[in-house]
């Protein structure tokens, strides 16, 4: 009897002995990232910032070379061994620097767009969305929730205070005309905020459709922007509106209504600054002058979801995202001005924002 | 750049080699129990029979069903954890959790976490805005028995149960006079348990109070690997030393139960459990905000109440039930607003309350024939409101009655088959669902041996939840329900030797779930829900349980392993979706549990060990990245105590080591998780 208290003893001891520790993270870690190689990134190439899916952390940043058409997707990860972070934004390149947004990990990471290798970074924001450089010395942030446009400087990547918005909690897309600097406010807001870039502060208003999001200027300084109808919270929401809107007097001048049973979103401006592109279910080209919208889009839908859309300030050359499932990486169409298809592909889970190196 | 196409992972190969190696330690443990049956069959004087009711009674309403229970020996070695750690630690059930202390949510036979019901006393505990429930706020305690029926068993208690039901049960012992128990604990984090209960009563009513505070502030120190200050000269990466912050919890509630015997043909019971839980949920560590932003608070208030009368005569029982379930939430978060830290930008709130409503009337012409009638009536109201800060509050508010009856004969035929055959037909305020019809088989193959042979087919559907329909921003309408077709097939064994009781049980199943329901984000902003996927979840259950005395020793063995297959069989979106024939995210094609407990005079043991296979987190299965998918998880844990016994008093005295290897570890993408823990239990009963 004796015998099999020992046994059973034994057994014990074997099983605690059998199941040790086998989640090695650090192994795990190590063996994912692929080391700093002295890469180059080509001069001409577009850098794609993958949101990931919300809370997971799973942003990535992809390049893509216009010329080899190769595409180096993970890029960040890759090469400084850190991922990006929880949902990617949106990314502005100043001389030699990237500057990527990183909405809900409060942060911008700064890359060299040469070798895509960590610079430094701007912490402490609250839900990072665009960046815009005033100067050299000065750039603006907007944001989400922050009713406030924080000023950091782009050399030192320190923060160097705020402009505040009040009444206007989510701030989105900025575009410069003279010292004059215009701010949508998007999240259940319909006006764009003037700013004065000299002292850092609003000087006005000017009230559009609902939720204006994406804004461009055009080759006459006249701006453009793309409401997409839905206050954030209804569902019922407005109607989606494209609007040009006279900077100087605030007045809007012209006012086409959009789909709004279709996601209304990413408008951009080509080469010559002179035809828009946007997403309404298809992809839309229109000409500044045009006085209705037009008849046919650039790019048909065959029954996907285009995410979002590029337009290259080079060549004018357009580049879709389609996010498949939004739970695998996603593609990525490129056309020709005319809509003629030249390249397809795969980049990072939500291919979400494209920012071209110049 | 070169992409490596497999990255070179050693330590997850060095645990397959493991996992080979884990049926061998099984084996290991099964000369032992043939010898102690040997030995005890010649040493008549020390016989000392196993107490061990069996598991398997071959009752004809539940032909062909499989069902398991909780062991008891888990359920008290898991008294001051919460459902969470119970189900995942001894059941084939998966549970994912976000961290310790925060949400946890089931997959049972590879379906989402809305698939599977939890029943308390014959009320849902499933929130009609998410369809789920959060396993770590149901506190083990609160519970003296937890039933499981896997796949279409559920439909015996209601529809929806795509993966199954988890019925939490209430028990009375009409034999107590007064009784009672203190368990105190302390533990690592700053952590404190208290449990308490009361029991008083006659033959005629007895009253059972039981009370819980679980509170923590959670806050272990962890080394943040997804940032890191990069000395710029040597390219050395420091990695941040932090505290799991804004992870705090306090949970606490009181259960009041009362059961009355006027007769010996009535039993008249009430049940009443008020639950407060509040926590915060971390931010990702990936997270460089400053001061309080992203902060967050989660508090809950919940009232639960049931009234039940059984009516038990020679031929029928019938049995009357209604009960509540109000759950009133809000969730708040900060953020960093103007310069000014901690600012409210989120502030949801729900008032959520169900109203349950059963009758259930049995017939049994003989021993070979039953018949069930049962109606069940519920009716459900949500008011959700979002206030937003700077603009209009939005929400929504609004009611669902659902109500279902159902029909079904059992029959036995011969000594050995038995068979069962049930009707469901649910309405959905006014809307009729399709008929869900379950077809039950069982044959005891072995005339002298408890062997048994089960099958059984199902059709069920799954309705989306209030939040589903209705949610702002996002909530779909137009919504189909889910609709599953189960079938399972398995075998049962049943011994008892002189020393030691075995029972072990192997289940296949195969289920098609069409219509399935998934969020997914938009370029609106905000994620909206569909009927997405077509999903064919298949796989094994196995399930053994070994338990033996020898001299003043007793034994218990308890594992469970699950063969998880959980395919997107879905149309693909376009030609370059990759997620036809894949696992869907974050369901492990393996996992296991392994308990093994030791007793001898007040002593005792017990080694616990969980593994999962890796997740994927892409529905691509892609293992480009580490961010494409998580290492397997290996869990062990011990826990070590003396009992003492003086007249009717009881004290206990238990060390609970968690995480015995002081792993780092992470369970989803980026969340930090505990290295070892310990837990400090006194008991007192009386």
């Amino acid at each position: 009897m004796k015998r099999n208290v020992l046994h059973i003893s034994a057994a014990f001891f074997l099983l605690s002995l059998f199941l040790t520790g086998c989640m090695n993270d650090n192994a795990w870690i190590d063996a994912h990232r692929q080391g700093q190689s002295d890469q180059l990134l080509s001069d001409a190439g577009v850098f794609i910032v993958n949101e990931g899916n919300f809370m997971s952390g799973n942003a990535t940043l992809s390049f893509y070379d216009k010329a080899t058409g190769k595409t180096s997707n993970n890029l960040f990860y890759s090469t400084n061994g850190l991922p990006l972070g929880d949902v990617g934004e949106s990314m502005s390149i100043l001389d030699s620097l990237g500057y990527i947004a990183i909405n809900n990990s409060g942060k911008i990471y700064v890359i060299n767009t040469e070798t895509g290798k960590y610079s430094g970074k701007i912490t402490g924001l609250t839900s990072p969305r665009y960046i815009h450089f005033v100067s050299k010395q000065k750039a603006y942030v907007t944001d989400l929730y922050a009713s406030a446009i924080t000023i950091f400087n782009p050399v030192t990547f320190q923060v160097t205070g705020n402009i505040p918005t009040p009444g206007h909690a989510s701030t989105e897309q900025m575009v410069q005309i003279g010292h004059t600097l215009y701010v949508t406010c998007w999240s259940a807001d319909n006006t764009i905020l003037k700013i004065d870039t000299e002292n850092d502060s609003v000087t006005g208003e000017i009230k559009v459709g609902t939720q204006p999001k994406s804004m461009v200027k055009d080759k006459n300084n006249q701006l453009w922007v793309l409401c997409d109808g839905s206050f954030g919270g209804t569902t019922s929401g407005g109607q989606a509106e494209l609007q040009q809107v006279n900077p100087e007097t605030g007045q809007i001048e012209k006012s086409f209504a959009l789909n709004s049973d279709n996601i209304a979103s990413d408008l951009t401006i080509n080469a010559a600054r002179d035809t828009l592109c946007f997403i309404n279910n298809d992809v839309w080209q229109m000409p500044v002058t045009a006085s209705q919208l037009p008849a046919a889009p650039v790019l048909k839908n065959p029954g996907t979801i285009y995410y979002s859309l590029g337009v290259d300030p080079d060549n004018s050359d357009i580049y879709v995202s389609d996010a498949i499932d939004y739970l695998q990486r996603g593609l990525v169409y490129r056309l020709t001005a005319k809509g003629v298809p030249v390249d397809t592909l795969k980049t990072g889970i939500i291919p979400g924002f494209f920012c071209f190196k110049q | 750049m070169p992409t490596k196409p497999e990255p070179d992972i050693q330590a997850p190969r060095f645990c397959i080699g493991f996992m080979k190696r884990l049926p061998l330690l099984l084996l290991l443990l099964i000369p032992f129990c043939q010898e102690l049956r040997a030995q005890s069959l010649s040493d008549t004087l020390k016989i000392k029979e196993v107490r061990v009711v069996s598991k398997h009674l071959q009752k004809k309403e539940e032909a062909g069903l499989i069902r398991s229970d909780v062991d008891s020996i888990a359920m008290i070695k898991a008294l001051n954890a919460t459902l969470s750690e119970l189900i995942s630690e001894n059941t084939p059930i998966f549970i994912k959790t976000y961290g310790r202390g925060a949400l946890a949510t089931a997959s049972f036979r590879g379906t989402a976490p809305s698939h599977t019901q939890v029943e308390w006393n014959g009320i849902s505990l499933n929130s009609p805005m998410l369809g789920m429930v959060d396993f770590s706020t149901i506190p083990v305690y609160f519970i003296d028995k937890v039933s499981i029926l896997h796949g279409s068993g559920s439909l015996t208690e209601k529809s929806g149960a795509l993966g199954g039901t988890i019925n939490l049960q209430s028990d009375v012992d009409w034999s107590n006079h007064f009784s009672g128990s203190v368990l105190s604990g302390v533990g690592s984090y700053r952590s404190y348990d208290e449990f308490f209960q009361v029991k008083a009563g006659n033959r005629k009513i007895q009253s059972k109070t039981k009370a819980f505070l679980s509170q923590s502030a959670n806050d272990f120190p962890y080394r943040n690997k997804f940032i890191a200050t990069i000395d710029p000269k040597t390219g050395k990466y420091i990695y941040p030393k932090q505290r799991n912050k804004n992870a705090d919890y306090r949970n606490y509630g009181i259960l009041q139960e009362i059961y009355i015997r006027p007769d010996d043909k009535d039993v008249i019971s009430g049940h009443y459990w008020y639950q407060h839980n509040s926590r915060s949920i971390p931010q990702l560590m990936t997270n460089e905000t400053s001061g309080d932003g992203g902060v967050n608070r989660q508090t809950d208030q919940i009232h639960r109440a049931v009234a039940e009368w059984n009516h038990y005569s020679n031929k029928t029982t019938l049995k009357v039930s209604s009960g509540l379930n109000f759950d009133k939430m809000n969730y708040w978060l900060r953020a960093n607003v103007n310069g000014t830290s901690g600012q409210v930008v989120v502030d949801s709130w729900s008032n959520a309350q169900s109203w349950f409503n059963k009758a259930l009337f049995t017939y049994r012409e003989s021993e070979d024939f039953s018949a069930t009638a049962g109606i069940d009536v519920d009716r459900y109201q949500v008011r959700s409101q979002n206030y937003a800060p700077l603009a209009n509050n939005y929400g929504y508010h609004k009611t669902r009655l659902e109500s279902s009856a159902h029909l079904q004969v059992s029959k036995k035929f011969g000594k050995r088959f038995t068979s069962t055959f049930l009707v469901r037909q649910d309405f959905y305020d006014s809307q009729a669902a399709p008929i869900m019809p379950l077809l039950g088989l069982e044959y005891k193959l072995l005339a002298n041996g408890n062997l048994y042979l089960k099958g059984n087919v199902a059709r069920n559907y799954h309705q989306p939840s209030l939040n589903d329909l209705y949610y702002i921003p996002g909530g779909n309408p137009d919504l189909k329900p889910e609709e599953g077709y189960t079938g399972d097939l398995g075998l049962t064994w049943e011994k008892s030797y002189t020393h030691l009781h075995l029972y072990t049980t192997l289940t296949a199943y195969s289920s098609k779930i069409d219509n399935w329901i998934i969020w997914l984000p938009t370029n609106k902003g905000y994620w909206e829900p569909s009927n997405m996927k077509k999903v064919d979840a298949s796989g094994l259950e196995y399930q053994l349980s070994l338990e033996g005395d020898e001299g003043p020793w007793h034994w218990h063995l308890n594992g469970n392993y699950a063969y998880t297959r959980s395919i997107n069989r879905d149309d693909p979106v376009n030609w370059a979706d990759q997620s036809i024939g894949k696992q869907l995210p974050f369901i492990p094609k393996h996992s296991a549990n392994l308990s093994a407990n030791l007793s001898r005079q007040g002593y005792h043991l017990t080694y616990q060990w969980n593994y999962y296979s890796e997740r994927y987190t892409t529905t691509s299965n892609e293992k480009t990245t580490s961010l494409d998918y998580l290492y397997p998880y290996f869990m062990n844990d011990l826990f070590a105590g003396k009992d003492w016994n003086w007249k009717t008093y009881r004290l206990g005295v238990e060390l609970k080591i968690f995480n015995l290897f002081n792993e780092e570890y992470r369970t989803v993408l980026q969340r930090p998780m505990p290295r070892r823990n310990y837990s400090l239990l006194v008991r007192f009963d009386f």
